[in-house]
């Protein structure tokens, strides 16, 4: 059984002391102890995330390679309809990870954020903290800014990858379909924003809520929630187009219409709304649509909205935090 | 001063103070807000009325903070750290860390190195709690109930290496206890809290001086002093009283010891405080 010694001054090498240098002290030595399990588990799961879509954007394509090759653009072959059927299930294979990819901000922020923070709450560690030289909201400001910045990273080079599959890969994956809502949410700058946002949930809900399992439950909830907001609010972001005309439409593959219809009496009405004698063939028809040179400002007012939800979500947590010790 | 939760005042016109370089026992029925006067002084909460001052200043400011150390009844430790990540804990998080004094306090246990904090024994954990709060060097330290769920041999060894590291280093202990043994002949200043308010509070000898405990017949006389507790057993009574003035010869009279005065205080909620209405001295803690 050994038993704690006085640390011996043994010098350190010279090619350590950068090394040294370079660990965590203070407060940050801190999270890191407590996360560092998490963090490796996130590290390798980002290497893992970033080779699998850099392996699907390339089959991708290659794909598209073997298609221009087998002349499929001029002519159809048993090969062709081989290579439509990888296509396809290559593209859903990359909206599935693409709806993962939305679940992982409240995955992270749950445990990340709530997890440990109210551990310490319900557990009374944060009593021991606060009586070390740390002041609560320093702690908390610790405990919210180095997992913030692990989280920008590894959502930054996240979506960076899912962008460049969106959107260089010839594109085998058009734009037209950001209707579907992961295109628009796993791209930078929207999904690091997304996931700072979850976090920043994630501190609120267990700074109010102070307890492991209820504040793990209500972050993830509450995220659910969020993206069905972010989904419902999305088209809004900026003002919708509008044409209307007779049967057919002249817009591009990557437009996107949010809502079509028919023309009756002046009205505009959903196909779904039409009866068996309206809508009849030669009515005016209409679409309501975002034009392609929509997207990128669009994701820009979405990020901006989610920025002013998490500096909101984080002033709540340090409101909660002074409520504790009032 | 008072603090005030959703469910009413935990304290209320609590007012002391408490010499720098004594060790303070804090005593006081389940609820009496002892360990809300605890947290209060550790900076952990704020007073819903008044003030209170620790080393000069309020315990909030990050000066006063790093001289305060608290180990609170339930030792919150981080139970996958191991003894040695749990100093390191203290080093980063402190300016002032005294490695030395933490070991020696870790030493004193024979604590292995790598164990975790969730393997250790109550005892054990105890131990690690003192020597992280030691090893910041406070000037002040506020204990809850660090004994409550150790066994006697335990108590006795870490009382004894709390008491010699407060008195080398002449640092301030304030230590709330249920366990009134616990505290005579360790504490030199008394804090009596019941019912979120202070009863006594004062060096423990001027206490003790200011006290009787009378043992005579129910025949005889008590209106001369004022009766903190009176017991009757048949004809016989005894009664603790601050003296008014001469005692009547018949009495058999001598000084209570702590436990007795403490016990009798406890017993008796009603009995009236030195200072308040009605009592014969004003009691002030010293200053």
């Amino acid at each position: 059984m050994s038993t704690l010694a006085p640390a011996a001054p043994a010098p350190a090498p010279a090619a350590r002391r950068p090394l040294r240098a370079l660990r965590p002290r203070g407060l940050g030595w801190l999270i890191w102890r407590q996360n560092r399990l998490a963090l490796a588990v996130l590290a390798l799961g980002t290497v893992v995330v970033v080779a699998f879509l850099l392996r699907e954007r390339f089959t991708v394509d290659d794909l598209d390679t073997r298609f221009k090759a087998l002349g499929c653009t001029t002519g159809f072959s048993p090969s062709c309809a081989t290579v439509i059927q990888q296509q396809e299930a290559l593209q859903g294979n990359w909206r599935t990870a693409m709806l993962a990819l939305m679940v992982l901000p409240a995955l992270l922020g749950a445990l990340l954020a709530a997890q440990p923070l109210a551990g310490d709450l319900e557990h009374g560690r944060h009593t021991m903290l606060w009586t070390q030289s740390v002041s609560p909201s320093r702690w908390l400001t610790h405990r919210l800014v180095w997992p913030a910045l692990v989280l920008t990273l590894v959502g930054t080079a996240i979506s960076l990858t899912a962008g460049w599959g969106w959107d260089w890969s010839n594109p085998p994956l058009p734009l037209g379909s950001w209707d579907q809502g992961t295109a628009s949410q796993t791209m930078a700058p929207v999904y690091p924003a997304l996931m700072l946002t979850a976090f920043a949930l994630g501190a609120a809900v267990c700074l109010l809520v102070r307890r492991t399992i209820p504040a793990v439950v209500a972050t993830l909830g509450l995220y659910g929630g969020l993206m069905a907001a972010v989904q419902l609010l999305y088209p809004y972001l900026m003002p919708l187009r509008t044409v209307v005309h007779h049967g057919g439409d002249d817009l591009l593959p990557t437009d996107w219409i949010v809502s079509d219809g028919a023309v009756e009496a002046g009205r505009m009405i959903p196909y779904s709304q039409c009866g068996p004698s309206n809508c009849a063939a030669g009515n005016l028809t209409f679409e309501k649509f975002h034009p392609m040179t929509d997207f990128w400002p669009m994701e820009y007012i979405e990020t901006g909205v989610l920025v002013v939800l998490a500096a909101a979500l984080t002033g709540l947590a340090y409101w909660a935090l002074r409520r504790l010790t009032r | 001063m008072g603090k005030r939760y959703r469910r009413g005042w935990a304290l209320r016109e609590c007012g002391f103070t408490v010499p720098a370089g004594t060790v303070c026992g804090l005593v006081g029925p389940n609820g009496a807000g002892k360990s809300t006067l605890l947290s209060l002084a550790a900076g952990l909460l704020e007073p819903s009325e008044g003030e209170i001052r620790v080393l000069g200043s309020n315990p909030k400011n990050a000066e006063v903070r790093a001289r305060i150390s608290f180990v609170s009844q339930d030792k919150p430790l981080y139970p996958r750290f191991t003894v040695a990540e749990t100093l390191q804990l203290g080093r980063e998080l402190n300016p002032g860390w005294d490695e030395q004094r933490a070991l020696d306090v870790v030493r004193q246990g024979q604590l292995p190195e790598h164990t975790r904090i969730g393997q250790l024994s109550g005892g054990q954990r105890t131990r690690v709690a003192l020597a992280l709060a030691l090893g910041k060097c406070p000037d002040l330290l506020l204990l809850d109930e660090p004994m409550a769920d150790l066994d006697p041999l335990a108590r006795h060894q870490l009382m004894g290496t709390l008491m010699a590291q407060a008195a080398e280093h002449g640092t301030t202990v304030v230590i709330s206890s249920h366990i009134l043994a616990e505290l005579d002949s360790v504490i030199d200043h008394l804090l009596l809290v019941d019912g979120g308010r202070t009863r006594l509070a004062g060096d423990v000898d001027g206490i003790l001086a200011d006290h009787r405990l009378l043992q005579g017949t129910d025949a005889m006389s008590l209106a001369s002093h004022t009766v903190v507790e009176a017991r009757r057993s048949g004809r016989q009574l005894s009664a603790l009283v601050r003296p008014r003035g001469p005692i009547a010869e018949e009495w058999t009279v001598h000084e209570p010891t702590l436990e007795e005065l403490l016990l009798a205080y406890l017993r008796s909620p009603e009995s009236p405080a030195p200072g308040s209405a009605g009592a014969d001295a004003r009691t002030e803690a010293a200053a």
